[in-house]
């Protein structure tokens, strides 16, 4: 709400600097956003909350300014001193005006103004429409304008002539009615539209615009000036469908004063025949069947006080209720009866009533208290779960990891691209921000693509990043989120350096941060599985796996399938992860104990064997610890290798064994009893040899 | 004899200091110690000799002897370990290294900034006794709305351009839903805070459709406007530090009366006035306010029993001013150069 100093200035004294003021205002409720220099005319820009529709006026901010400031309010006057207008008593331009529906249209007013000459405005008012943004039309329109922003009643003025039948009525618009408003748009309406309208037809949409078939022209003589009050809903659903908001609709959805429709409509009319000449014919029509009763709300002083922590005087409250001219009478000492003045629509019970005893003597005045009540005992809090969260975005960036947080958004085009797994689990918007944004990611997948083409496209050789956040899904009844911790990673491996040359990250770089994950969670016996299934069509076949825990898949590891990487337009193959957080957490160890470290010393032995390339580590790490028994310690491969030296389709493994016993210490012929044994199994079962 | 004898082993004791005062290696200084008492040595040879003498000489050549036996001994060894030294000390420098070259690492990632700023804001509030509480980000209309007293068709509606996923589902458009749910299960008193992402239709430099607030709230027998004060100045300083000032200004929420907005001293200008707080020397930093009667009421709880305060507050904006950045996009950008420096 744009509110100039020198308007303001008509209706209450200044005594304060501008400075002063501007606190004061935004101290109270009424932030002033800016103060803006139009050709030396200062104009505050005040952030009025949709509470406050009282306020969106440059009386309404009067009144809040003598409130504050102890000013006198200053009511509108004649700018001339002739006379003002008198209303005739007259049959000339008989008229009439009805309401259909009161719940729609609780109050309709009108005024007939003759023998008005249409001219250009006054240089004052067009001076004062243009620092509050808005541009001169003609006296007549100009006027309703002013008096809008003056007293914050909209106003509307038609042609009498133009008007069929002498008959204005207030009425819910019929099924198909259309109706053109002054901007020139054919408007389809609906039944629980407003629409004004003549004995033949629509000539405006009630509260929000005027019809182009009686607007006033330079050959108008007579007009009728509607002013009303509208259901602020009516009005905003109106205005909502029809994406049609004007400085009327945005009053009357903002509730305007029921009782100032009749004097915002006497200060327009004496104000068009001040400026055209015109003539009042009779008094004001006034449709008004349901008086509105003042609000009364009960209230008590100590109330107050223990709700806002404060020790504020009857007197002192009494007087900051009636500076913002609500009435108090006291029932008892006690009980007070505070009564709401018509335009204060958003105060209706006791607590409005404390705010306003609260802003009025500035919220920096209350002090500031520990509470009462303690409450320290925890129920269930999520806490512990938060925080195993944290600790494993801080153990996947000390990995070389960063964590990324995009948006829940992505295309359905992308996931129907992965999979149609995604794409029928994901959730549309229905008004979405853009077709990239259109529906609820089903996968990090899409997000965490888009981000390694985005960094491919701006010549980054090497990244690495993870995400842990919510998805979106489908269920049969409403919609589920899953939190999922996925990650991408392309270019150098996280522990590059100059000695071991570039090398570049593949499948084993993305399991070994899956197995990584695991063991931090204390999470035993991943089971990794070939991905051969249909469910994970984005995926290299040869080169991923879904991960298991219990039997249950929890996730899907390894390269981006080729087919993706080129519908994706990647540069580079990437390398991807994404596990379900629930399942994870559900594989959690939770009941850690210790275990007596061994006392004993412990044997190695190596074993370097002439594999066949079909047999899996798992197949032969399965051998050798059935053979090893109890006996066996740790078993790990410590070198692979196919080359000259070995027969094609074969590859030569090697690996190193330790042996230990936690009651004794081993013998060296028992050791290389059970080595021998295990070099028999892998012969007999696997075909595999010594080299 | 005896003369002679002594005349000998002095003169043996200067030969051998100017022997092995020039030895310059390891080898040399074993050559020249098994010249003196070595099993042929001079000295080894001239004290076998003794044998020969009255015997009321011995005690003196031996004495002597026995005396440049063990300096010689001695010297011997010092040499050797002053030699061992010297050639360890040649050998270990061979072995240096280039110690300016990068050592042998994993690379560091890092954590985004927003989940940083969150951490720090959730911290303090358990610090102060505050539970934590999530809740779902899709949500029904009831608890986006019209359980925290947004009216159907109310211009306040407008303050949050919504998601619409169906008729009854929603984005949430903030966190404050999980007021609603904390309350509808739990019996007061209790103090939470809901950390989350909402969403809202709107795209700018200062917003975006996705960003995160942490919603807070305490409901009680007798919680008072001040507590409301208490609490949040006390946070307000562990959080932007001791130099800031904060000030409490009226507002409007539908779900909070009275409401307010909590500005604090601009942070680049500390109060004088800049571009960031158009000149104001405040920022706006958090909204808050005594719940509404009416929200108590939807989830049953009796005005007149219990009252409670709730606020809020934008993660991104936060983040922003203590970073420095101008962009709120940068976040959701993700770019590696952008998160490389929290």
């Amino acid at each position: 709400m744009k509110v100039p100093y020198s308007w303001l200035k008509d209706h209450v004294d200044l005594r304060i600097s501008a400075q002063k003021l501007i606190h004061r205002l935004t101290m109270a409720g009424l932030e002033v956003e800016d103060v803006m220099d139009c050709d030396g005319d200062p104009v505050m820009e005040i952030n009025v909350t949709p509470n406050r529709g009282d306020c969106l006026s440059i009386l309404g901010i009067a009144r809040e300014v003598s409130a504050l400031t102890g000013q006198a309010l200053r009511q509108p006057a004649p700018k001339s001193r002739k006379k003002p207008a008198a209303y005739e008593k007259t049959n000339e331009y008989p008229f009439d005006v009805a309401i259909k529906n009161i719940t729609l249209v609780p109050r309709y007013m009108a005024q007939i103004i003759a023998d008005v000459k249409i001219e250009v405005s006054p240089s004052w008012m067009v001076r004062r429409l243009e620092l509050m943004g808005l541009r001169s039309i003609n006296n007549v329109v100009d006027a309703t304008n002013y008096v809008l922003l003056e007293y914050g009643q909209p106003l509307h003025a038609f042609d009498y002539h133009l008007l069929k039948g002498n008959f204005l009525q207030a009425r819910p618009a019929k099924r198909d009615e259309v109706i053109r408003t002054l901007d020139g748009v054919d408007r389809s309406l609906m039944s629980h539209d407003i629409v004004i309208a003549d004995h033949d037809k629509a000539v405006a949409l009630g509260g929000i615009m005027g019809g182009e078939n009686t607007e006033i022209t330079s050959n108008t003589r007579c007009i009728v000036i509607e002013s009303a009050f509208f259901d602020p809903v009516a009005i905003r659903k109106t205005s909502r469908r029809l994406g049609l908001s004007t400085d009327s609709s945005y009053r009357f959805e903002r509730c305007v004063d029921i009782n100032g429709v009749a004097t915002a409509l006497k200060r327009v009319s004496l104000l068009i025949c001040e400026l055209t000449g015109g003539r009042l014919i009779r008094q004001p029509m006034d449709i008004y069947p349901k008086k509105k009763k003042p609000l009364a709300i009960s209230l008590s002083p100590s109330q107050i006080n223990s709700f806002l922590g404060t020790s504020l005087s009857d007197a002192s409250i009494k007087k900051s209720l009636r500076s913002l001219r609500f009435s108090i009478s006291e029932t008892s000492k006690h009980q007070w009866n505070v009564t709401v003045p018509s335009y204060r629509a958003d105060v209706t019970r006791d607590v409005d009533l404390i705010e306003e005893v609260a802003r009025f003597h500035d919220y920096e005045t209350i002090p500031a208290t520990q509470p009462i009540e303690l409450t320290e005992k925890m129920e269930r809090s999520e806490r512990v779960e938060i925080a195993l969260r944290d600790q494993v975005r801080d153990m996947l960036s000390a990995s070389g990891f960063f964590e990324a947080i995009h948006f829940s958004f992505c295309s359905k085009k992308d996931l129907q691209a992965l999979s149609p797994d995604f794409f029928e689990k994901s959730v549309s918007l229905q008004n979405p921000l853009a077709e990239e944004y259109e529906c609820l990611r089903s996968s990090l997948l899409p997000s965490l693509i888009r981000n390694a083409l985005y960094h491919q496209n701006r010549q980054l050789e090497t990244v690495r990043i993870f995400e842990l956040r919510p998805v979106f899904e489908k269920r049969t009844k409403g919609y589920g989120e899953n939190m999922k911790l996925g990650g991408v990673m392309y270019g150098l491996r996280p522990n590059f350096h100059w000695e071991s040359g570039r090398q570049t990250v593949d499948f084993y770089d993305v399991k070994g941060v899956v197995e990584k994950i695991g063991v931090f969670l204390g999470i035993q016996n991943i089971q990794w599985r070939g991905s051969q299934t249909n469910d994970y069509p984005f995926l290299h076949p040869g080169q991923s796996c879904l991960v298991g825990i219990h039997n249950q898949i929890i996730g899907y590891l390894g390269a981006l399938h080729p087919s993706c990487v080129s519908a994706f337009d990647l540069k580079q193959e990437i390398f991807v992860f994404e596990l379900s957080w629930d399942l994870l957490l559900q594989g959690c160890r939770s009941d850690k104990q210790y275990r007596e470290v061994s006392k004993f010393p412990f044997i190695h032995r190596d074993l370097a064997l002439l594999v066949d390339d079909s047999i899996s580590a798992a197949q032969i790490e399965g051998v050798i610890k059935k053979g090893g028994a109890d006996l066996i310690q740790e078993v790990y491969p410590f070198d692979l290798y196919r080359g000259p030296s070995i027969p094609s389709g074969k590859k030569s493994l090697g690996y190193s064994l330790k042996f230990g016993s936690r009651e004794r210490t081993l013998m060296e012929e028992e050791v290389n009893h059970v080595y021998e044994a295990i070099v028999r199994d892998l012969n007999n079962t696997l075909q595999i040899t010594i080299r | 004899m005896k003369e002679d004898l002594l005349s000998e082993i002095d003169s043996l004791a200067n030969r051998f200091r100017q022997k092995v005062s020039a030895v310059s290696s390891e080898h040399e200084v074993l050559k020249v110690k098994s010249t003196y008492i070595g099993r042929e040595g001079h000295l080894t040879l001239l004290m076998k000799k003794m044998g020969s003498l009255p015997s009321e000489e011995r005690p003196v050549i031996g004495k002597n002897a026995n005396l440049l036996k063990n300096e010689i001994e001695k010297i011997c060894q010092e040499q050797l370990e002053k030699i061992r030294n010297l050639s360890s000390l040649s050998r270990l420098q061979q072995e240096r290294v280039d110690i300016t070259l990068s050592g042998r690492t994993t690379a560091c990632g890092s954590i985004h900034p927003i989940t940083q700023m969150m951490r720090n804001v959730l911290n303090i509030f358990s610090e102060m006794g505050f539970e934590v509480y999530e809740g779902p980000e899709i949500e029904t209309d009831f608890y986006n709305f019209e359980a925290l007293n947004f009216l159907k068709d109310h211009p306040a509606r407008d303050m949050q351009d919504t998601f619409y996923i169906d008729q009854h589902y929603v984005l949430r458009t903030h966190t404050s839903p999980i007021q609603i749910h904390v309350m509808k299960s739990r019996t007061p008193p209790f103090k939470v805070v809901g950390p989350g992402a909402a969403y809202r239709r709107d795209s700018d430099v200062s917003h975006t459709p996705m960003f995160h607030q942490v919603e807070g709230f305490m409901v009680g027998r007798q919680v008072r406007f001040s507590d409301l004060k208490g609490i949040l100045t006390e946070f307000s300083r562990r959080l932007f530090g001791d130099k800031i000032k904060t000030r409490f200004r009226p507002s409007f929420f539908p779900f909070t009366e009275p409401s307010a907005e909590i500005d604090i001293s601009c942070v680049i200008c500390r109060g004088r006035g800049c571009r960031v707080c158009k000149q104001s020397g405040w920022l706006e930093v958090l909204g808050c306010g005594m719940i509404h009667p009416a929200v108590l009421e939807r989830v049953d709880y009796d005005p007149k029993d219990v009252s409670g305060f709730a606020f809020g507050m934008g993660i991104e904006r936060i983040a922003m001013l203590k970073y420095g950045i101008s962009d709120i996009r940068l976040f959701f950008e993700n770019d590696v150069r952008f998160l490389s420096q929290f």
